[in-house]
């Protein structure tokens, strides 16, 4: 999802403020925030405000230090790869030295770390239980609005718990990636974080076409990326093959490149924390569904076989390839 | 006990051969089994017995050949056991053409991918249902001696096409197809005869069904008298299942059952290999042996080979390969068979 941290960070600053010295008028509140967003340093004064725009600045080295590796080689990748986690370490490091608390530092650490999904699940797990042992100590009122995201210093536990669905999917514990899933979708009313993709294809591994069906429902029928192909891997599973195929070139169709983006998977950076943007309908929506979707799409080992065998998959995966200078 | 096709047969023509003895007494009766099993060993073609007895037989010779040799010998050997198994089970398909395990153990050694194998198993259920039970209402009406059970011998073809439809689903990815089957053939037969129900813990595991498990583990436990619990494929899927609700005390709690009860488990937890399925059959193994925890380990890597881990073995087979408990068990193994492993070179550096 797009996140602005930069803004987080001055609504964490302007509600400090408030708490500190208001409260102020509705008015008041406005000039402030816009103070802070022109210039919001000298307002990120609380060590966990600090960390968290420490971290937010090694996030930001860390992206823009991807660009222009698909012009490297692989030995100069992996080195270049190998710095900027380094770096990302680093900043993890100097925001917990600013704030031993710091959520994000904590999550993006986990999340970086070279390790078993089943031990970064554990790690979140841990995480977020000491994040709900720890209490509420935020300042002022969080706006009633009954969606959490809306409370800047709710934020960090629920990027922990969107992190934990997602690389419980990847450790296949189906039903704890549902359930966490389930838990974030229930509570943010945009589903900001885009737990209804990871609910998805969880369904689709557990076969569980009912509870597909109600979250298809739940959001309009709109078909995405990561909801087209749980539905043909879910369909497959199910052995409804004729619906299975009509679900396929559903994917195929949505998504420029989905057929090849199916049949010649790539590897993707992990998620630090967020899954990353991509517009709908684009190539990079669908290489992001089929990383996600490849735990599953592997339990069932003739799927990827039999997607590549109806007519016009390999054809349309071949031309998507060469329009692109890609490999075949 | 899973089905053992030499004993299978040795019982259809047992059954055969007694209907036409005539026994009036113990000695009788003594001399009538000795003279089948002499004949059994010897001469068995002087045995009475029909076309599908014939055709069951080479089934039998070619599920030996298969199943218990063709895993001990080289590349080249194999092939040609391949070959004469092929010869045996068309000459049956060609005695009796109804003979539905040889049409699936050729469909097993033919299919080019798990799909084609799984596609012919379902595709060809429906007939083999109806011509099997046909053939037992048959035989029940005939209301001869031994009725009953030539009947329950008539129905062991329909029993492994099902045993046989639930695994195939089972590792294809379709855990509820895998279970609609099991659960057929668990309300088929009752008692088991040929494990079904192990291939269902592993498939409500994978669907992470607790309740499910539970259900079959319940239900078995009263049906099922000549195994009791804790078996390998019980105790796998409990662990698996603990691992997936992140409970990791449950999982080594079961991991340490598993290394309690059966023998060398240490070595066998770690390694995780994967054997090829019997062609007849789930391999007849001793209860509780190491074999057989080598083969519930080995249809278990649909649960253990799930998920993403560094080293490459899925995320369930390293935390296995990883747990203290197992580890220690591996290092005690090792030392116990180290002596006979280790030349006099190893011993003297």
């Amino acid at each position: 999802m797009s996140h602005d941290w930069r803004q987080e960070l001055v609504d964490r600053a302007v509600r400090r403020y408030d708490a500190e010295h208001g409260p102020l008028s509705e008015g008041a509140l406005e000039e402030l925030a816009a103070t802070v967003a022109a210039d919001p340093d000298p307002y990120l004064r609380h060590p966990s405000d600090r960390a968290l725009a420490l971290l937010v600045e090694g996030l930001k080295a860390y992206e823009q230090s991807r660009q222009g590796d698909e012009f490297l080689d692989d030995e100069a990748y992996l080195k270049a790869r190998a710095e900027r986690m380094e770096r990302l370490q680093w900043m993890c490091l100097a925001a917990l030295a600013d704030d031993e608390n710091c959520a994000d530092a904590k999550l993006v650490q986990i999340l970086m770390t070279d390790q078993d999904a089943l031990e970064q699940v554990a790690a979140l797990r841990a995480l977020d239980a000491e994040l709900a042992a720890a209490g509420d100590d935020a300042p002022g009122k969080a706006p009633a609005t009954g969606d959490p995201w809306d409370d800047v210093f709710a934020r960090p536990r629920l990027r922990v718990q969107g992190a934990l669905a997602i690389k419980a999917l990847d450790a296949a514990n189906v039903a704890m990636a549902l359930d966490t899933a389930r838990g974030l979708m229930d509570s943010m009313a945009d589903d900001g974080l885009g737990m209804r993709y990871t609910a998805a294809l969880a369904l689709a591994r557990l076969e569980d076409e009912e509870g597909f069906d109600a979250l298809d429902a739940r959001f309009g029928r709109h078909g995405n990326a990561w909801s087209n192909l749980a539905r043909a891997l879910m369909l497959y599973k199910l052995d409804r093959m004729a619906a299975a195929r009509r679900a396929l070139a559903g994917f195929t169709s949505l998504n420029e490149g989905a057929a090849y983006a199916l049949l010649r998977p790539t590897y993707v950076e992990p998620y630090l924390p967020y899954r990353p943007d991509a517009a709908p309908g684009s190539y990079e929506e669908a290489v992001l569904a089929v990383h996600e979707a490849d735990p599953i799409v592997v339990d069932a080992p003739d799927f990827v076989n039999w997607c590549a065998a109806q007519p016009g998959m390999t054809e349309q995966a071949a031309a998507f390839a060469q329009a692109n200078g890609l490999d075949w | 006990m899973a089905f053992d096709a030499a004993q299978e047969e040795y019982r259809r023509l047992g059954l055969r051969f007694a209907r036409e003895q005539s026994v009036n007494d113990a000695f009788s009766a003594a001399r009538a089994a000795a003279s089948f099993n002499r004949r059994f060993a010897w001469s068995h073609d002087s045995l009475p017995q029909t076309d599908g007895d014939r055709a069951f037989h080479l089934v039998a010779r070619a599920a030996e050949l298969i199943d218990r040799e063709l895993p001990f010998v080289e590349a080249v050997e194999g092939e040609v056991l391949i070959g004469e198994a092929r010869t045996l089970l068309d000459e049956a398909v060609a005695l009796d053409p109804t003979c539905h395990d040889a049409r699936r153990m050729i469909a097993a050694q033919e299919s080019p991918s798990f799909e084609e194998y799984y596609r012919f198993l379902k595709d060809g259920l429906e007939a083999v249902r109806e011509d099997v039970t046909a053939r037992a209402d048959e035989i029940r009406a005939s209301g001869v001696p031994g009725a009953e059970a030539e009947a329950a011998l008539a129905t062991y073809p329909l029993y492994r096409w099902l045993s046989a439809l639930s695994a195939r689903a089972l590792i294809s990815g379709r855990y509820r197809t895998a279970l609609a089957y099991a659960e057929e053939l668990l309300a088929l037969d009752p008692s088991d005869q040929g494990d079904v129900r192990f291939t269902a813990a592993l498939a409500y595991a994978k669907l992470e069904d607790a309740e499910g498990l539970s259900s079959l583990v319940e239900r078995c436990s009263a049906s099922v008298t000549n195994r009791p619990l804790p078996d390998a494929w019980t105790l796998l899927a409990t662990m698996a299942l603990a691992v997936r609700r992140g409970d990791e005390d449950g999982a080594r709690e079961a991991l340490a059952r598993i290394v309690a009860t059966y023998p060398h488990a240490g070595i066998t937890l770690t390694r995780q290999d994967e054997l090829p399925d019997g062609v007849f059959s789930r391999l007849p193994v001793a209860p509780y042996s190491n074999d057989e925890l080598v083969l519930a380990v080995s249809e278990a890597s649909v649960l253990l080979q799930e998920g993403v881990d560094v080293a490459g073995r899925g995320s369930l087979g390293s935390f296995v390969a990883r747990d203290p408990g197992v580890m220690e068990a591996r290092l005690a193994d090792e030392a116990a068979v180290a002596p006979t492993q280790q030349g006099p070179e190893e011993g003297s550096r």
